[in-house]
């Protein structure tokens, strides 16, 4: 918990320096409203840098978050242009292999649970995204206690689970 | 057996399994793909709501921001105006004050400048006569407070023995008329202006009849709190003011019309003035504005005339 308020507190800092980003986005030719959409997601991307034990850094967090958001400008751009790079494309999914495959995945799995009902939502990023625990998490979303809370809970991982299953029925025959 | 499995792989990861357990888990794991692949699936739904609670925190964060600045930008605005307002009342406040202080000044100026030159403003008076305007009827330099002294008029009256007569009368009379009703002070000017150089010299004799004439003027212009100059325009009456009330007197100083007005108004249509006037409570003396030559051939009964055939209604 003392982790996700510490990266609130981060994550307040980098958007103080949102304008400049923008202005430099600008210059690359990147209109305001995919603008902030990259830069958020670039701040997704640094969010989860920090959590993996295995990065370090070696600039500071805006210099990173901008150099992020370039990158991120540059790929929309080119798949925005034309079908030419997609031969290219798909040689670069080729060589990023399993880690590129489980990102897809995430991503899948991430806007199937976009479908759940709000409640299960907020449960289920307080307990895996944040790591509150069950009490506080009862009283947050307004459940009687933490036991009735985790039943919820494992509710809510059925309800995604069969979600899942549902999209990879449609899904595996385009696959095969 | 799928949702007790749920809750097994959800104990496992949360590492809440005795050792045990967990090893029997694993055994499972090993051996059951249905188990692998339901294990699969949990985390990623774990990691697909971690990553979606970090972007809800982002997109916290970015409203935050927005809502910091527009408030911030609210408050930096309303400062603003505030500032902006501020300056403009205290501008025009400054302004008004200095316009105030200028007319200030030039009152005093002038009321500074009026006893002692008073032959310059014989001449003045005769000139603001002409035209007959109604501001020219009543200017602040016609009144002088009767308390008021001048040390100039002081020495000067102390010269012509007017013993501690502290209150000196400098209204002129309309000479053309009534040269006998001559109510000068005696200051050296005046007397020269109206044509009486030997007789009214400066070191001329304490004795003579004009002076007679101040001592008894001084008297009855006592009585008032203010009396003006024996005007053209009155036909050679002054307006006298006493408790605000007003009236008019003759150069002997007997009243002419009783001081019982709270208000002046002189108007070429009098008929009109009093209708615009009627609502009011004040009682109101009318008095024919006149212009150009009628003031020279003043007809003595035009004042009176006015006064006889339009008394205001209040009067009895």
């Amino acid at each position: 918990m003392i982790g996700t308020i510490n990266m609130q507190q981060e994550l307040k800092q980098l958007y103080r320096k949102w304008p400049d980003i923008r202005r430099y986005l600008k210059t690359l030719g990147c209109d305001p409203v995919s603008g902030e959409d990259i830069f958020q997601e670039a701040l997704l991307i640094y969010v989860r840098k920090r959590e993996s034990s295995d990065f370090e850094l070696t600039v500071e967090p805006f210099f990173y978050v901008r150099n992020t958001c370039k990158l991120l400008w540059y790929n929309q751009a080119r798949k925005e242009q034309k079908q030419i790079s997609t031969e290219l494309h798909e040689n670069i999914e080729a060589t990023e292999d399993a880690w590129f495959e489980k990102e897809m995945k995430i991503r899948e799995v991430e806007s199937t649970l976009a479908k759940l009902g709000a409640q299960c939502q907020e449960l289920l990023q307080l307990f895996y995204g944040l790591g509150w625990n069950m009490v506080d998490i009862a009283k947050k979303i307004g459940l009687r206690n933490d036991k009735v809370a985790k039943a919820q809970k494992y509710r809510c991982l059925q309800k995604a689970k069969e979600l899942i299953h549902e999209q990879e029925l449609v899904v595996e025959p385009i696959k095969a | 057996m799928e949702t007790n499995w749920n809750q097994l792989i959800e104990r496992y990861l949360q590492n809440e399994l005795s050792e045990e357990g967990k090893s029997a888990f694993e055994q499972e794991l090993e051996v059951n793909p249905e188990l692998r692949e339901e294990m699969e699936m949990h985390q990623l739904i774990r990691s697909a709501a971690k990553r979606a609670s970090q972007r809800t925190l982002i997109q916290q964060t970015g409203k935050l921001y927005l809502r910091n600045l527009r408030i911030k930008q609210l408050v930096l605005g309303i400062a603003g105006t505030a500032i902006v307002v501020a300056g403009i009342v205290y501008w025009i406040n400054s302004k008004n004050n200095q316009t105030k202080q200028m007319t200030e000044n030039a009152s005093l100026k002038s009321s500074h400048e009026n006893p002692s030159e008073s032959a310059v403003r014989t001449d003045h008076n005769q000139q603001s006569n002409q035209p007959g305007g109604k501001s020219s009827l009543i200017q602040p330099t016609d009144w002088h407070e009767t308390g008021e002294t001048n040390p100039k008029y002081a020495a000067s009256a102390g010269k012509h023995k007017l013993h501690s007569r502290d209150h000196v009368y400098y209204g002129l009379v309309k000479n053309s008329t009534d040269a006998s009703a001559d109510t000068l002070p005696a200051p050296r000017p005046t007397v020269a202006v109206l044509g009486y150089p030997k007789e009214k010299q400066p070191d001329g004799e304490p004795e003579s009849p004009v002076n007679n004439q101040i001592d008894r003027n001084m008297l009855w212009v006592q009585k008032y709190d203010s009396v003006g100059k024996f005007n053209d325009l009155y036909c050679g009456y002054a307006l006298v003011m006493d408790k605000s009330k007003f009236g008019f007197v003759d150069p002997d100083g007997k009243i002419f019309i009783p001081l019982i007005y709270d208000q002046l108004v002189v108007t070429t249509n009098i008929k009109s003035s009093k209708q615009k006037n009627k609502r009011q409570k004040k009682k109101v003396l009318y008095i024919p504005k006149r212009s150009g030559k009628d003031v020279k051939d003043c007809n003595e009964q035009i004042m009176k005339v006015s006064y006889e055939i339009y008394p205001t209604e209040n009067s009895k």
